[in-house]
């Protein structure tokens, strides 16, 4: 094997850091749950990992199930170069977006389920009946490479030989799912944006897939050709565009054909012309006009770099289609985005980079780009090839690149749990907490309500039935108006009305704290607001708290502080209620009596709350 | 083919929601919470604007009221279509129409793909996104209720009668009198009576309910050229699809090993003729 570019070695160290940034999320994704690890909602249930690793990257990986076909049973024995590489390439896209799906459906033990427990009735049954299979039987054709080089011939010749069900199988099979692939979307009418609902979808799906999935194949020989140095057959990449666009071109009269039948031209131009028109105009010109046009010039067919951009452009151009239909369509019925965050990127990635880290160790150890001579047979009739030594399985395992790798681990797992976990810990998680059992503002007759406005597990008895009499008697209103007066119904912006509506006393200052009384202590009132601060109606942080001065005659204040109360009271209410009641209520020997420094009417004259109310009344 | 089509449609049990009477109390919510024994959750409005979430089978959603300036109140929960769309995409079959009316859920089969999420139109099946291995959750209507008699906590917790539980065909005779006795009231539409194939929990209401329930007049399934929803359920329509891919399987395999076949005869005649011709060719030299 000649010796790694410049290039190709920074590419593999880069795919190294994030395919183990991406195992270090994926773990952190089964500690701290889907909701930390992914910008998924309820309303968009479906994210980067569904979308992007499964949909599109199995219609990226298409070529395995067309070349095998043109090479199988069409038998073109001119396209036989590229054979193992599409069917390395749909293999490792297949086993890639398998691994990335295990992060992502909630839990990935049961995954057998489906084999067993059946429901043919849904279409994603059938991609998974379809993808898993398929992905088997893409490993079996892939055997014979790895084989080969090992003194196994037997093994080899056998699977060689007995080839053709397994290729009719995958073929079929891979028709299969990617039609199921595209109802998927069926299922959701309502909410998938018009542009890109229809009900052709199975074959719109399958048939983009093998057009961008021939692209892909041109596309990805064009940049290995760049990194190992070696001349692509251009008459042999011209055809497979030929058979691109030709997909294309059918996929296009589908689409134009449903917003035609459909009457649907008013969603691109017309009246409803919004954002989702253009991300479809962008769409389609990627996805089919720009590759369709170089593909049908002969001249620009026949040049690498042409090839180059029509087939990037495919391949971008696919990827925003089934971005758009799984996931952008959905925006607008959801009233909500999606964008995915870091950790998912890192998982996505991670996968994609694993698979090609996989790849180009096959490249580089065994025969992917060309097949074993099959003129030249030694005795038992068997190809020629040469073994693995021990020197090479050595190398794999010992050589540099393992140092270098662990270096990278080295480096990578730290940074990524550290910027991992702090997404996961800097949304808030809720604690899971039933509901305890008493209940809460559910009494039947409504003579009492338990009122807990502040949600701290701490109730106020709300006298219902009492509030309702008082209204009857004092106010002269009829039992319904009764309710009108707290439950405002159908007023605007109404959530419940505040106590403090009626009972505008609640926060002003009672003769506890009296501020005349704390100002003739001083010698004018400039040195008692200095000595505050401020005035008083300013703001917690400015307020002296009460023990800086009272520290012998109010003790017990270091226990209060220590029960996790800012001492520091934000008001008048606050300071009363926190600093003095907490602790009078457990005090004093009987809170009930109404000279008990406990109980409320100690403090709230019931003299005074009635002037209130009335002066409230009158106003 | 689905459970539902076999079992009486009538004898189903359901909820009416008559939305003029709703004052919003949220007491739905609280004895729907406790007879679930479900978490707080004081962000569900935050989660998405419903107020339904992992915690939340029901909740109270506030749209614009019928006089302006005033606020309508409208209870969300699992709609129990008769032919619902999550039955028909869960690969595994944890989601079922059970013959008493409810949409159910099975726990131990879920593998949690959320297919149910994506393809419920109403966007009412929720996740436990919280949790290393999380659960699908949403409104079960009470099987207690369903088998034993008796009323969901929901309903039983209403004061003012305005969410009712019953077999569908009762509910929807009485949501169609009390919109026969109260014409200027109430809009002349029982929702949920025939869209997307008729859910179990219907609504009446005096404002139009399509933006919050998600369930589009007829005239926006016209919009979306969509006219057959307006009647039929989702499955229905795209069922033909299903029977396809077995239809594919066989076509495209005897297809494929036909064409096979045939390109090798070829070659292997060609090879004959070719042997033949040599034959000849030899046979004529000998001749010679």
């Amino acid at each position: 094997m000649n010796k790694d570019g410049l290039a190709l070695k920074v590419l593999k160290d880069l795919m190294w850091a994030l395919c183990i940034s991406g195992l270090v999320v994926g773990f952190g994704r089964f500690v701290y749950g889907l909701g930390a690890a992914t910008q998924m909602t309820d309303l968009m249930p479906w994210g980067l990992w569904k979308i992007f690793n499964m949909v599109t990257g199995a219609a990226l990986a298409t070529s395995g199930f067309v070349v095998a076909a043109v090479i199988y049973i069409l038998q073109w024995d001119k396209y036989k170069p590229v054979a193992r590489f599409s069917v390395l390439i749909g293999f490792l896209g297949y086993g890639s977006s398998l691994t990335a799906l295990l992060f992502d459906i909630g839990l990935p033990h049961r995954g057998w389920h489906p084999f067993f427990m059946w429901n043919p009735h849904s279409f994603l049954f059938e991609v998974f009946w379809c993808v898993s299979v398929y992905w088997g039987v893409t490993a079996l054709e892939l055997l014979p490479i790895v084989t080969e080089r090992f003194p196994f011939p037997k093994v080899t010749h056998f699977i060689h030989e007995k080839m053709l069900p397994f290729v009719v199988l995958g073929i079929t099979l891979s028709t299969m799912h990617h039609s199921s692939l595209g109802s998927l979307f069926m299922t959701s009418p309502t909410r998938l944006h018009p542009l890109w609902f229809n009900l052709i979808m199975p074959p719109q799906f399958f048939i983009s897939a093998m057009g961008s999935g021939l692209a892909t194949i041109i596309l990805l020989m064009i940049v290995f050709s760049k990194f190992y140095k070696f001349k692509p057959d251009v008459t042999i990449l011209s055809g497979l565009a030929k058979g691109s666009a030709a997909f294309l071109i059918l996929y296009f009269i589908l689409r134009v054909g449903d917003l035609t039948y459909n009457n649907k031209w008013n969603y691109v131009f017309g009246p409803d012309f919004t954002w989702e028109s253009q991300l479809f105009l962008v769409e389609i010109s990627l996805q089919v006009i720009l590759p369709v046009i170089i593909f049908l010039i002969p001249a620009a067919r026949n040049k690498i770099g042409m090839l180059f951009l029509a087939t990037s452009s495919a391949f971008i151009g696919l990827i925003l289609h089934r971005i758009n239909t799984g996931i952008i369509g959905y925006f607008r019925s959801s009233e909500s985005i999606y964008i995915p965050n870091l950790s998912e990127f890192f998982i996505c990635g991670g996968v994609l980079a694993g698979a090609g880290l996989i790849f180009l160790f096959l490249v580089e150890r065994f025969n992917v780009f060309t097949e074993p001579d099959h003129e030249n047979l030694d005795k038992h009739g068997h190809p020629i090839v040469e073994y693995w030594s021990k020197k090479e399985a050595k190398s794999v395992f010992l050589g540099t690149q393992t140092f270098k790798v662990i270096l990278i681990a080295i480096i990578v797992i730290p940074v990524t749990w550290s910027s991992f976990s702090d997404q996961a810990t800097g949304s808030y998680r809720p604690v899971q907490q039933a509901v305890s059992n008493t209940i809460i503002g559910a009494d039947v007759t409504r003579s009492n309500l338990r009122l807990d406005g502040n949600l701290n597990n701490d109730y106020v008895m709300f006298g219902h039935k009492k509030h309702q009499e008082i209204f009857v008697k004092d106010y002269q209103l009829t039992e319904e108006e009764t309710c009108q007066k707290c439950h405002h119904l159908s007023l605007p912006k109404d959530n419940s009305s505040n106590c403090r509506l009626c009972h505008s006393d609640m926060g002003l200052d009672t003769p506890m704290f009296n501020p005349e009384r704390h100002q003739s202590r001083f010698e004018s009132e400039a040195e008692f607001n200095k000595f505050l601060e401020i005035d008083l109606s300013n703001g917690k942080e400015n307020y002296q708290a009460c023990q800086e001065c009272h520290k012998d005659n109010m003790q017990g204040l270091e226990k209060y502080a220590e029960k996790g109360f800012n001492h520091q009271a934000p008001g008048f209410e606050h300071a009363m209620h926190g600093n003095c009641l907490t602790c009078h209520r457990l005090i004093e020997e009987d809170p009930t009596k109404i000279d008990s420094k406990g109980n409320c009417l100690f403090c709230h004259k019931p003299e005074q709350s009635i002037l209130l109310r009335d002066k409230l009344a009158a106003q | 083919m689905s459970s539902t089509q076999n079992s009486d449609t009538t004898k189903m049990k359901g909820i009416l929601t008559d939305v003029t009477k709703c004052i919003g109390c949220q007491r739905c919510v609280e004895g729907c919470v406790r007879k679930n024994k479900l978490p707080r959750d004081f962000f569900a409005y935050f989660k998405a604007k419903d107020g339904l979430s992992g915690n939340r089978f029901t909740s109270i959603v506030k749209t614009e009221g019928k006089k302006p300036g005033s606020i309508s109140m409208v209870r969300r929960q699992c709609m129990h279509c008769l032919d619902p769309s999550c039955q028909a995409a869960c690969l595994v079959g944890a989601l079922t129409k059970r013959p008493d009316g409810a949409v159910e859920y099975d726990e131990s089969k879920c593998i949690g793909c959320r297919y149910c999420m994506l393809s419920c139109p109403f966007s009412i099946p929720r996740y436990d996104y919280d949790q290393p291995l999380p659960l699908i959750r949403k409104c079960k209507m009470n099987e207690e209720c369903r088998v034993k008699g008796g009323l969901p906590a929901c309903v039983s917790s209403c004061p003012t009668g305005a969410t009712v539980f019953g077999t569908r065909e009762d509910l929807i005779k009485e949501a169609k009198r009390r919109i026969k006795e109260n014409p200027d009231l109430y809009i002349d539409h029982v929702y949920g009576e025939y869209e997307f194939g008729g859910t179990s929990v219907i609504y009446i209401s005096d404002i139009p309910l399509g933006d919050v329930l998600k369930m589009p007049s007829k005239e926006e399934f016209d919009k979306l050229r969509l006219p057959q929803l307006a009647k039929e359920s989702i499955p229905s329509m795209v069922n033909t699809w299903v029977w396809v891919t077995p239809f594919q399987f066989l076509t495209v395999s005897a297809g494929l090993t036909g064409v096979w076949f045939v390109k090798k005869r070829k070659e292997r005649l060609e090879e004959k003729n070719k042997k033949k011709e040599a034959m000849n060719k030899g046979k004529e030299g000998e001749n010679e």
